[in-house]
């Protein structure tokens, strides 16, 4: 069992990325500073062979923590166990410091919009999604932590402001908050609103990490598509969300769309890192101590496919990946 | 309106529907523009997964067919898994239902089973003594590998010969795909049970398949070559 509070118990661990499959090639021999990794685990918990064996490579080597999208915490379904029960395995398996998810809905009748829903800001569902997180942290004993989703209609039924509604969430289900940086500037540009007083408003000592992207401004409405560099008011946001905080705070840096060279993330990522030590807050990255025992290796990721002509006996058709992985 | 509720209607507005609803419990007639986002998210993550996963079956339609084929799927089967290229399961035996050439719903299912074969969970590892438990037999009326490694052009349908075919993935994690014959298959299933024995087989072999005099420790090594036994 946790000896605290899920955002007290996080390590600091500097600068990461999240593991693509567009670097799985360039990571396997890769000598940049990349400091950690966030893996989305869906892309993960129902393929073995070479993604599976990408993931133990990169577990074997740089500390993991896991972001999901499909938890679906504040759906009004059951909490679906089979998801939970491979979660719980793929945490387990990369030896992951903590896991995340959105405060969100992305199914519902057992179906799977896999996307990001906003829910309304209501006491029912505060109380639903409260309910559902102690019933997740009774199943994995792992520190988890709620993001704010960026959300393009607010949804009927609000009883109360977003950070009033973060607030009451994390606070009745005691959890640590991923503070999406990014996602409150679309947010504060789509809705009209003031980005630092909406962040002086969160709960942020509950803050455990950050994540940082670049978004699409498609003119009448910004689209969080985590694409291309990050633009200066993102980042000048991030410095002062990391004052307003008054520590560091692990920060990823997520690109999903056109996703360039991993130079160029790690890039990035070294330039949060460098605004975290402008402000005199950088400090030594923790140790990293997983609860969970080393993994039992299953072999490493030789070969995603062979050669044609091994054999005039065995033929062998051109493999493509699954979309995700 | 309970929370209930509201996702459901959430899920009216968003899915796919014919015909799109013009008017909604939570808005009335005055149905948010910017929920045409969530629409577009939603539906362009199932419709580039089914692409994905699909190419060449996609190929054997005109842009316009696809675009109406895969709307009516998914009006029928939203994705039901919280993994995206395995909400796409229904797909196959869906398209089996459907007025098409015979050919590309044994098409789909060739593809389908290529993918199947390359994201197994299940481990592969030589030394277990069984048949490969990530390989799939496909039976197929046409000659589907031969157009598939042609690129399959619409315009030059398979020849209509049968052909069994056997999807796996190795224990280097590279995948294959294979002829199968009889004594193959047989070997193959065999070797599923724990502990089974090659000397077992002989005796099933020749009541099976009179006609076939091939060395078994010959076939044997073979799949064992190939990671198909993983002896």
């Amino acid at each position: 069992m946790m000896a605290h509070s899920d955002f007290e118990s996080l390590p600091v661990l500097g600068a990461g990325i999240g593991l693509r499959k567009q670097h799985f090639g360039e990571l396997k021999k890769t000598d940049l500073p990349v400091g950690w990794l966030e893996i989305v685990p869906e892309n993960f918990m129902n393929f073995g062979g070479y993604p599976q064996a990408i993931l133990d490579l990169c577990a074997g080597r740089w500390p993991i923590v896991s972001h999901g999208v499909n938890l679906s915490i504040g759906s009004t379904d059951p909490l679906n166990e089979e998801y939970v029960d491979r979660l719980k395995s793929v945490l387990v398996r990369t030896r992951a410091l903590w896991f995340s998810d959105h405060l969100c809905f992305t199914s519902v009748g057992g179906e799977y919009f896999h996307d990001l829903l906003p829910l309304p800001f209501s006491h029912e569902a505060a109380d639903h999604v409260v309910s559902r997180v102690k019933q997740l942290k009774k199943k994995i004993q792992l520190p988890f932590l709620l993001e704010n989703p960026s959300y393009y209609v607010k949804m009927p039924g609000a009883q109360m402001e977003e950070s009033a509604f973060f607030n009451k969430v994390l606070e009745d289900a005691d959890c640590g908050m991923l503070l999406d940086v990014n996602n409150v500037y679309v947010n504060s540009r789509n809705h009209g609103f003031d980005a630092k007083e909406f962040i002086r408003r969160l709960p942020l000592h509950r803050v455990g990490q950050i994540h940082m992207a670049g978004h699409f401004d498609r003119g009448d409405v910004i689209i969080d598509t985590h694409e291309g560099p990050i633009i200066d008011p993102v980042w000048e946001l991030y410095k002062f969300t990391i004052e307003a905080i008054g520590r560091p705070v692990s920060t990823l840096i997520e690109w999903d769309t056109n996703v360039p060279a991993l130079a160029d993330v790690v890039a990035e990522a070294t330039h949060a890192q460098g605004i975290v030590e402008q402000l005199g807050l950088a400090e030594a990255v923790s140790p990293t101590v997983s609860p969970y025992p080393l993994p039992m290796g299953e072999g490493g990721p030789d070969a995603e496919r062979s050669g044609a002509g091994e054999s005039e006996l065995w033929r062998l058709a051109e493999r493509r990946e699954a979309v995700g992985v | 309106m309970n929370l209930r509720t509201f996702q459901e209607e959430i899920k009216k507005l968003v899915f796919f529907h014919d015909p799109e609803p013009s008017d909604s419990a939570l808005w009335g007639k005055s149905i948010p523009a910017r929920i045409g986002v969530y629409r577009n998210n939603t539906r362009s993550n199932w419709t580039d997964t089914l692409d994905h996963d699909f190419p060449l079956t996609k190929k054997q339609f005109s842009e316009e067919e696809w675009e109406t084929l895969r709307r009516r799927y998914f009006i029928k089967h939203p994705p039901q898994h919280w993994e995206l290229n395995a909400s796409m399961a229904p797909f196959v035996p869906w398209l089996k239902t459907q007025k098409i050439k015979s050919y590309v719903k044994e098409l789909a299912d060739y593809e389908w089973n290529d993918l199947k074969a390359f994201i197994d969970r299940l481990p592969v590892r030589r030394g277990a003594g069984v048949t490969n438990p990530t390989a799939i037999v496909g039976v197929y009326q046409h000659q589907i590998f031969y157009w598939v490694e042609a690129g399959a052009p619409p315009a030059q349908p398979p020849k209509q010969i049968p052909e069994v075919l056997v999807f796996y993935r190795d224990s280097r994690n590279s995948c294959h795909i294979q002829d199968a014959d009889p004594l193959m298959l047989l070997v193959m299933d065999h070797f599923k049970k724990a502990n089974a024995q090659l000397e077992d087989l002989e005796p099933v072999r020749r009541r099976l398949l009179p006609g076939n005099k091939a060395a078994l420790s010959a076939v044997m090594e073979t799949l064992r070559k190939t990671d198909l036994i993983l002896a």
